[in-house]
């Protein structure tokens, strides 16, 4: 039964079981984030993302946020840096 | 593009956003559900875009996170609506302007004919205007299909037909018929005779025997072509009787006389003329100028002009009637003038009579009496002088066919 339950757990994605956030690349240039909380920082060289686990910082250069609902964030610009702040 | 249009038709607020924790104030726009775009940082402070309605709903959020919201620019149907809004005139004017154009176009202003080649358009014209397809003609009354019907009815030599009504006008489509040649089907024995005296020149005889031969001198009602045929084998040594058919040139002689007085009524058109004119808007005529002709003999030609923007023709136009006066004067003519008149008249003459023909040989003579001059004119036509003449069969010659 316990056998089981361990590999029903093990076919479930990561992201769904300990709600970790979906961090989507595109180069440089283009950053989605699917469950985000809110925006803590939002500046052109610095922008900081809250997910339910850590803490998502972008730095660069012309940052923006193309596009923002409740849970997706989309962070265009030259991005320099990538930080998780646990 | 959709996008931009909705936003434009809802109005929308170009904003400033500075203060303190302006990330909570985004936090919690999401949270409310508050659309916004653009949101560009700038100098510690941020501009943005919202929607006209969200950004009434959003004051209560900017005491809450003691943000200032600075209105930038706004743009939109709302507020151009705004604007204009003490301006009345100009929307009357603009709707009523509308509610013309849809009373205008809701009737046939030109008809248009295309595809009709060989055929009259005055004659299609007249089919229509019966069929109640005119320009003045209220559109939505008319039913394209019996229209096409009762044309194709009307003027056999149509094969087919479209009638479509757009923006006012109805734009008629035609294709013609071909019409079959007749073929001649009498089959009842006939001889072909002269119709008038004269000198034969050629003989094409398809059926029949003929019985003239070139350079032969013929009298009216002369026998020309004989339907009689004799077989030419002994099997077929048998008389038949057919229906005689062929041409049969002659050179005919005619003489006619045409007179003219001495004294000649001659009608002159004064230069000045009177105009009454209507104005027409669609079926409608509305006079403009009332002027009559001075004098009790005038002649009259009408004429109307409509007026036209891109080839396509308005449904308003001046209808106009001219009015010339005419002068009498008697004039006394010479035998030059008199010759050349006379000329003409015979010419006209030859047209209408000789046209078909070939005019062989023609000869004028002038004559002068008391109080006229007369012209002989001799003329040598070539022509077709065969014409058909039934034969009568008797109950034993039947047989034999």
């Amino acid at each position: 039964m316990r056998k089981k339950r361990k590999n029903l757990v093990s076919a479930l994605p990561v992201d769904f079981l300990y709600n970790l956030p979906v961090i989507e690349f595109t180069g440089n240039r283009r950053a989605v984030i699917e469950g985000s909380t809110g925006v803590l920082r939002y500046s052109e060289d610095n922008v900081k993302i809250k997910t339910r686990k850590y803490i998502l910082s972008f730095s660069g250069r012309g940052l923006r946020i193309k596009c923002i609902s409740p849970t997706c964030v989309i962070v265009e610009g030259f991005i320099l840096d990538f930080e998780f702040i646990i | 593009m959709l996008i931009k249009l909705v936003r434009f038709l809802r109005g929308y607020i170009v904003f400033t956003l500075s203060g303190k924790y302006p990330e909570r104030f985004i936090n919690l726009l999401n949270g409310n559900g508050i659309v916004y775009w653009n949101l560009l940082p700038e100098n510690k402070s941020y501009t943005g875009c919202m929607l006209l309605c969200d950004y009434r709903k959003i004051r209560r959020l900017t005491k809450k996170t003691s943000v200032k919201l600075k209105c930038k620019k706004r743009t939109g149907l709302p507020f151009i609506i705004k604007k204009y809004s003490m301006r009345k005139g100009l929307a009357i004017g603009g709707i009523s302007a509308l509610i013309i154009m849809c009373f205008l176009s809701s009737f046939i202003w030109t008809v248009q004919i295309n595809g009709a080649e060989n055929l009259s358009r005055a004659k299609i014209i007249n089919a229509l205007e019966s069929c109640n397809l005119k320009p003045g003609a209220y559109k939505y009354s008319l039913d394209f299909e019996s229209i096409e019907r009762e044309l194709l009815l009307k003027v056999p030599e149509i094969r087919w037909v479209s009638v479509n009504a757009l923006n006012g006008i109805a734009k008629v489509e035609i294709k013609e018929r071909l019409l079959k040649p007749k073929i001649k089907t009498e089959k009842y024995p006939c001889n072909l005779t002269a119709a008038e005296d004269g000198v034969i020149t050629d003989t094409i005889v398809n059926n029949g025997t003929c019985e003239v031969k070139k350079k032969s001198a013929v009298v009216k009602n002369q026998l020309l072509v004989s339907c009689v045929v004799e077989g030419t084998n002994e099997a077929e040594d048998k008389l038949t009787f057919v229906h005689s058919d062929g041409k049969i040139f002659a050179d005919v002689n005619y003489k006619e006389k045409f007179i003219i007085s001495k004294k000649n009524n001659n009608i002159i058109l004064n230069s000045n003329y009177y105009e009454k004119s209507n104005l027409i808007l669609l079926h409608l005529t509305f006079p403009i100028f009332f002027n009559c002709p001075s004098g009790d003999l005038n002649t009259k030609s009408f004429y109307q002009k409509n007026l036209s923007a891109n080839g396509v023709t308005l449904p308003l136009g001046l209808d106009s009637v001219r009015s010339y006066d005419i002068n009498k004067s008697l004039e006394i003519i010479n035998k030059e003038k008199a010759k050349i008149l006379l000329e003409k008249k015979a010419n006209l003459y030859e047209v209408f009579n000789y046209g078909k023909f070939k005019v062989k040989k023609k000869n004028y003579s002038i004559k002068e009496l008391k109080d006229k001059f007369i012209l002989k004119a001799d003329y040598k036509v070539n022509k077709n002088i065969a014409q058909p003449k039934r034969v009568k069969i008797s109950d034993k010659s039947k047989t034999e066919r």
